[in-house]
């Protein structure tokens, strides 16, 4: 039977009797040392502890590893990826989702707000194209129309008083048209349309783009 | 022409949200070597919690093979972690008491030692031996929960008290008060001479 405990300060090593007991540290540490020389109640305590303690180890020590339950396992896991529970499956659609919607979100801007902001009604040239022409890419042959039936109608293409920059959606970008030209534009962007006014083609960093145009 | 950025967006909102499309399928061939080797060093342990602190041989296999299947599905984490055996025994602790085992029947304390293998040689000595380990697996099983589960993971699971403290969210102060209450209990169920 478990003697009656004395509260000769039992409680203040509690924590290192179970340690030692357990097997946490060889030695006692000298506090509980010094109780136990005291204390016989925790001292017979202490041997039919680690007995009890190393019975249990024993007792409950883990069994062997079964093949039967790696095999199964692994099985299920094989069959988890196999077969995608319906909770899986929403969490593999709603990024879907998600993604469609902000791929919707980006596209629709980039389609339409470039087109609006490069190009103005200062685009005076008609440039001739064919129906094909890649979309942001016009052929050369395209340009130089451009560039020449602009001339023709400007009267005046000042080069020299390009645009610092024009790279797109920038920070740099600079429309300004200086004070001294008053009246001019810049030249924002290409587009080419075909007969019917549908909009084959937009370009902004093709030639001219940038410069200034002085009507004549 | 560098002219206009392409959504790409698209490509990469996937991967940001850390979505995976299977479990197994899904893991590269290190990600499935750790798992193999935690499964073969740790399953014993893993069981050997569930068993002696929550139930039967067939339950806790049950449980292990679906905390490994849970692992699988978050192996970053796994992967990540510094003590892969804490993170195993949190998910098996977690699914034993988040009612994983009340989806099936609870067998009675007898049936759970009755599916205890252990030995099965009928050599006396063997035979006592046996009946001395059941019967401190049935002091085990009728101590509360709060003092079994600190029992066995100390002494079925080998975890330091500073483990157990960290695994179960409680002060060291308290998991060694504990284990101290649980040893009392058990020798005043068993009287004395219970480990020869």
């Amino acid at each position: 039977m478990v003697p009656e405990r004395q509260n000769n300060g039992c409680e203040a090593v509690q924590g290192d009797l179970v340690r030692l007991v357990c097997g946490d540290v060889a030695e006692p540490s000298a506090a509980l040392a010094a109780h136990l020389q005291a204390c016989p109640t925790c001292c017979a305590a202490v041997a039919e502890s680690r007995e009890l303690v190393d019975a249990l180890q024993d007792a409950l020590a883990p069994g062997p590893l079964s093949d039967r339950l790696v095999a199964d396992i692994q099985a299920r896991l094989a069959t988890r990826a196999a077969t995608r529970s319906p909770v899986r499956v929403i969490a593999l659609l709603v990024p879907c989702a998600v993604a469609a919607c902000l791929a919707l979100a980006l596209l629709i801007p980039w389609r339409l707000v470039p087109i609006s902001e490069t190009t103005g009604t200062e685009s005076v040239a008609v440039a001739t194209a064919s129906a094909d022409e890649p979309w942001d890419s016009p052929s050369q042959s395209s340009v130089d129309a451009f560039v020449k039936d602009l001339e023709k109608a400007a009267g005046a293409l000042e080069k020299q008083r390009a645009a610092n920059s024009v790279l797109p959606w920038g920070p740099e970008d600079d429309w300004d048209v200086p004070t001294d030209h008053k009246g001019a534009s810049r030249i924002r962007g290409l587009e080419i349309h075909d007969e019917t006014g549908f909009r084959i083609c937009a370009a902004r960093s093709v030639r001219a783009v940038g410069d200034l145009v002085c009507r004549g | 022409m560098g002219e206009y950025s392409p959504p790409f967006g698209v490509f990469w909102i996937g991967k940001a949200m850390g979505v995976r499309s299977g479990v197994r399928s899904a893991l590269t061939a290190g990600e499935r070597d750790l798992l193999d080797r935690l499964m073969r060093e740790l399953t014993p342990r893993l069981v050997a919690y569930v068993r002696r602190a929550y139930g039967s041989t067939p339950d806790a296999e049950d449980i292990v093979a679906e905390t490994f299947c849970r692992a699988a599905g978050n192996i970053a984490a796994l992967r990540t972690s510094t003590r892969r055996d804490l993170y195993l025994l949190t998910t098996v602790r977690n699914l034993c008491r988040d009612g994983f085992r009340r989806q099936r029947p609870t067998p009675t304390p007898d049936e759970r030692l009755e599916q205890v293998p252990h030995g099965g040689d009928d050599a006396p000595a063997q035979a006592a031996d046996e009946e001395r380990r059941r019967a401190l697996r049935a002091a085990v099983a009728e101590l509360p929960e709060s003092l079994r589960e600190i029992v066995v993971l100390r002494l079925a699971s080998g975890l330091k008290f500073e483990e157990i403290a960290e695994l179960l969210h409680i002060p060291l102060g308290t998991a060694l008060s504990r284990m101290h209450a649980a040893i009392q209990r058990l020798r005043e169920m068993l009287g004395p001479g219970h480990g020869s």
